[in-house]
């Protein structure tokens, strides 16, 4: 989820027709976005990542034009003949770039602040923040062309970065700059950092970092500037490039292209050309359950900003979600309106069945509910002091890594510490609480494909001031009984139980469960002053 | 104990039947026509016999030489008799008592409850009830519109509830259900259904990712998805453009979607016509808060079929949230990763006065589809249970019903028909 701040003023200055709020937001809702918060003038609409086009202001207001009726633009470029010669040293860091020229920019404060706002959301969200692109913008009046792109080693090279008043090297900036420490996975594994670099051997900036103070920073008196992006991904490059070109052609700017000279190849940036797609229109009726004349559907295209050209269809430079004629197909349905779809009810004809395992659960349910126990839905994700520690006993289990909720380490091995744990949460309750859970429990499976294996358990407690082991295993005895199963105590050690007053629980021969009265020690770890029965059995005898 | 029966009390009282039969014959012998005449008659002469006072010659009963002497003894039926009526009694001795139904063995209970008639009575009892002392009695009256004492029963988990409605729901409309694993490998969680590699969705923030490294299924399926996501293979579609790497399909996590299961079950084959449904645990990895935990309840479904468009999408879901009492139904278009078109449905809910978003939806891309020879068009949707729950419970926390912390007091008292009344 992403979100684009600005102010209806602001948008309505780049629309061609005045939109109240709620004009706004019901344009909004048919395109598929969500005014997601308003503060005065403020605005927030929510967004996706999927079109980092409309992540500012001129971004969208170029969709909302061509969803009234403006019909589309094609971005046309000059050539400038400028070079930006790369070398072969940024290879095993940062192998690629293109370049643009934007010219005759006039910039303010709303427009500066616009574009500055929107290469940080390309960066966060289309460049995976910065891996896959970094751009990079610089007034042109203070360069020397033509421009270098190679790299060097971290000590041998240093520069005033953005926001600093003193030089520093490529490794310094790594450690202490604010966007040095921020990104400093991503080029510390290198020998050498890639660097921009004039013909005056000024450096530019060290990508995907940082730009200089000197040479890399845009004001309002910026009237030319000089674009690149560096990735690993050619295609993405020239996407991320586009999306910023064209938006400074939007602010008024002409676009001039750069020849980008590498050893083996040179090559023009950027395209702005629209590519072409084919459509098949019975795929779109058929997908969208409509019948549609030609003329229909290309009007449709062009309120998305598609081009049109005689009968061919083109994609905008600026999409880069355009994979599949589903995504063309996609846009026409909204700009057909999702209020247009007459919703029809599908006449496809089968039976339905739930799995076996669900009406075993069901009505096991039913008896522990017949039985005066109180349903509980635990959680899954726990910690080992609880699974282990306060049970008094050791055990292996799959642990978490990473995880955001510090509480949590691990997938439960088993139900009843679970339990315990409701009981703690609600010792202020009226006595006896009875309470069970059918639930899963994951252990490790070194030959399993997912390395996990799953069980189903029933657990159930009794908390009381009296509360005895003949009490819980009658409970069991009418369990088994109501199942048609047989069943055996033996009588076994466990430290979670008193000793004496714990059994196994064994069918065929096989040890399903566990019963007893809760050990003191376990009660006092978890806080609980009742005294407390249980047990837990493997519902897998059922299957 | 033992008390006398009514036959025995008047035996006491009159002598046993064999005693008087006994004292007649010592006046004058008797034909037996003569003596049947004589009260009690019947059980006079058949313990008469047993005793041997007497014998029976041509209709004429005879004293017996013990039954001249036993008028100057002591007879020791009627001497039990009198034991039993002072209190005493000895167990070995009430056999004959008992066979010839003078006494009978009564509890404190229904010698207490005797003593009731006349009285008035707090508790009706058993014994009130098989004396028929109850006809003697008057009963106390109570307070009747005394609400009572709070008693809580066993109760299913309010989320229990709504999965079955979910369910029932599924099942009317032809849904088979499928089931399948928490822990998964990101290759069913996600690059079966075309999420690329680099997608923002895989990072920690929002997955649990385990240590070590799953299997990948068959090797025809891996290739299939690699070649989709590198090139688009045979789907029609560019692909991702970038290397796919069965080491990041091999990564563990814990499942954050159902639609892992989707997937596992389009991949292993399907039969079209064919709807399938899925209600399951899923895991985001996020710090907990009033609305949300680490972990939630999915429902989902898909329907693969021919002729299937986006109305059917739509009329599908209409049906679907009409279940739940949501008969008016907005669309919005929206972006998944693995659909397209995408549709969010809100549904309009009458008691809360407003629209409520719950089900995300769409067609499955054919990039998803096409690594499993799957041709026709696949519609799906989803959503999240808990989200559902709280508008019908109207729970302020989803700790206040999941989880360790969830509350007794709110389980105990629930309204077990709020779905009905939502």
């Amino acid at each position: 989820m992403v979100m684009l701040n600005t102010t209806l003023e602001y948008l309505n200055s780049l629309i061609k027709k005045k939109l109240s709020l709620e004009e706004l937001e019901d344009l909004l809702f048919k395109m598929g976005f969500e005014l997601e918060d308003v503060k005065g003038d403020e605005i927030a609409i929510e967004m996706t990542a999927e079109r980092p086009d409309l992540l500012c202001p001129h971004g969208l207001a170029r969709a909302i034009n061509h969803y009234l009726g403006e019909k589309p633009k094609e971005y046309k470029t000059k050539k400038s003949g400028y070079k930006v010669i790369v070398e072969d040293s940024v290879k095993k860091s940062r192998p690629f770039t293109v370049c643009a020229v934007v010219k005759n920019l006039k910039f303010n404060e709303d427009n500066l602040k616009e574009i500055i706002d929107f290469q940080e959301k390309l960066h966060t969200t289309f460049a995976r923040g910065r891996k896959k692109a970094a751009i990079g913008m610089y007034p042109l009046e203070n360069i020397t062309l033509p421009i270098y792109y190679k790299a060097e080693r971290p000590e041998k090279f240093s520069f005033i970065p953005l926001d600093f008043s003193e030089s520093m090297t490529g490794k310094e900036i790594l450690e202490k700059h604010p966007k040095g420490i921020d990104y400093k996975h991503l080029l510390e594994e290198c020998d050498k950092y890639p660097i921009f670099i004039d013909s005056k051997n000024e450096i530019l900036s060290m990508p995907p970092i940082i730009n200089s103070a000197k040479l890399g920073k845009i004001t309002n008196d910026t009237k030319e500037v000089f674009i690149e992006c560096s990735g690993f991904n050619m295609e993405t490059l020239k996407k991320t490039l586009n999306l910023v070109v064209t938006t400074l052609v939007d602010f008024g700017g002409e676009a001039y292209s750069m020849d980008v000279v590498y050893k083996d190849k040179k090559i023009e940036t950027p395209d702005l050309d629209p590519e072409e797609i084919n459509l098949e229109k019975c795929n779109a009726e058929k997908m969208l359950g409509l019948k549609l004349f030609d003329k229909e559907v290309f009007s449709l295209l062009e309120r998305t900003g598609y081009i049109r050209k005689e009968n061919k269809i083109f994609v905008p430079c600026y999409r880069v979600d355009i994979l599949h004629e589903v995504d063309v197909i996609d846009d026409i349905a909204r700009a057909y309106g999702p209020d247009n779809f007459i919703p029809e009810f599908p006449q496809v004809s089968t039976i339905g069945n739930l799995m076996r395992n669900t009406r075993i659960e069901t009505r096991i349910r039913e008896l522990m509910v017949g039985l005066g126990f109180q349903e509980v839905f635990t959680l899954i994700l726990t910690s080992k002091d609880e699974q282990f520690e306060k049970m008094r006993i050791k055990g292996d289990a799959i642990f978490l890594e990473d995880q955001a909720d510090k509480s949590i380490n691990m997938i439960r091995v088993s139900l009843l510490p679970e339990l315990l744990r409701v009981l703690k949460t609600n010792q202020h309750y009226e006595f006896p609480q009875k309470i069970f859970e059918v639930g899963k429990v994951v252990f490790l499976g070194k030959e399993t494909e997912t390395r996990s294996r799953e069980e189903t358990h029933l657990s159930s407690l009794i908390s009381n001031s009296i509360a005895t082991y003949e009490e819980i295993s009658s409970i069991l005895n009418s369990i088994f009984s109501n199942l048609n199963v047989s069943y055996r105590l033996k009588e076994t050690e466990d430290r979670r139980f008193i000793k004496g007053r714990v059994a196994k629980i064994i069918i065929d021969g096989k040890e399903i469960g566990v019963v007893g009265e809760i050990c003191p020690k376990v009660l006092d770890n978890f806080k609980l002053d009742n005294p407390t029965i249980g047990f837990e059995l493997d519902l897998d005898f059922l299957k | 104990m033992y008390v006398l029966t009514e036959e025995g009390e008047k035996y006491l009282k009159n002598k046993l039947p064999e005693i008087n039969l006994i004292k007649e014959l010592s006046k004058k012998e008797l034909s037996v026509s003569e003596a049947k005449k004589l009260e009690n008659f019947n059980i006079a002469l058949q313990w008469a016999k047993k005793n041997q006072w007497i014998k029976i010659e041509n209709g004429i009963m005879k004293l017996t030489e013990s039954g001249k002497s036993i008028l100057k003894k002591k007879y020791e039926t009627e001497e039990y008799l009198k034991e039993v009526k002072s209190g005493k009694f000895d167990e070995n001795k009430m056999k004959i008592l008992l066979t010839r139904n003078l006494v009978k063995n009564v509890t404190e209970k229904e010698i207490e409850t005797k003593k009731l008639i006349g009285k008035e009575v707090l508790n009706i009892t058993p014994e009130i009830i098989k004396s028929g002392v109850w006809r003697y009695v008057k009963f106390k009256k109570y307070n009747v519109e005394f609400p009572g004492k709070r008693i809580y029963p066993g109760k299913k988990h309010p989320l229990n509830l709504v999965f079955e409605k979910i369910r029932e729901v599924f099942i009317e409309m032809g849904f088979d259900e499928m089931q399948g694993p928490l822990v998964e490998t990101a290759f069913w969680n996600m690059d079966s259904m075309f999420i690329p590699q680099d997608h923002p969705a895989r990072d920690i923030q929002d997955t649990f990712y385990l240590s070590g490294e799953g299997d990948l299924p068959d090797k025809k399926i891996v290739e299939n998805v690699k070649e989709v996501h590198e090139t688009g293979g045979n789907s029609g579609s560019k692909g991702w453009n970038i290397k796919w790497e069965p080491k990041i399909a091999k990564q563990l996590l814990l499942r954050t979607h159902t639609t892992s299961v989707t997937y596992r079950t389009l991949a292993g084959g399907i039969k079209t016509p064919c709807k399938r449904f899925c209600i399951g645990r899923v895991f985001r990895n996020e710090a907990s808060d009033a609305t949300h935990l680490p972990e939630f309840h999915h429902a989902e479904g898909f329907i693969a079929a021919e002729n299937l468009n986006i109305r059917s999408l739509m009329g599908f879901i209409k049906s679907f949230y009409s279940k739940f009492g949501l008969d008016e139904v907005k669309f919005k278009f929206t972006y998944n990763p693995y659909t397209e078109p995408s549709l969010e449905a809100f549904g309009y809910s009458e008691k809360m006065g407003k629209w409520i978003e719950l089900i995300n939806s769409g067609i499955f891309r054919p990039e998803s589809l096409a690594p499993y020879g799957i041709k026709v068009p696949v519609i799906a949707w989803g959503f999240g249970i808990e989200r559902l729950a709280m508008f019908i419970y109207g729970n302020k926390s989803i700790k206040e019903i999941l989880g360790h912390t969830c509350d007794l007091k709110y389980l105990r008292n629930y309204d077990i028909l709020k779905l009905e009344k939502w």
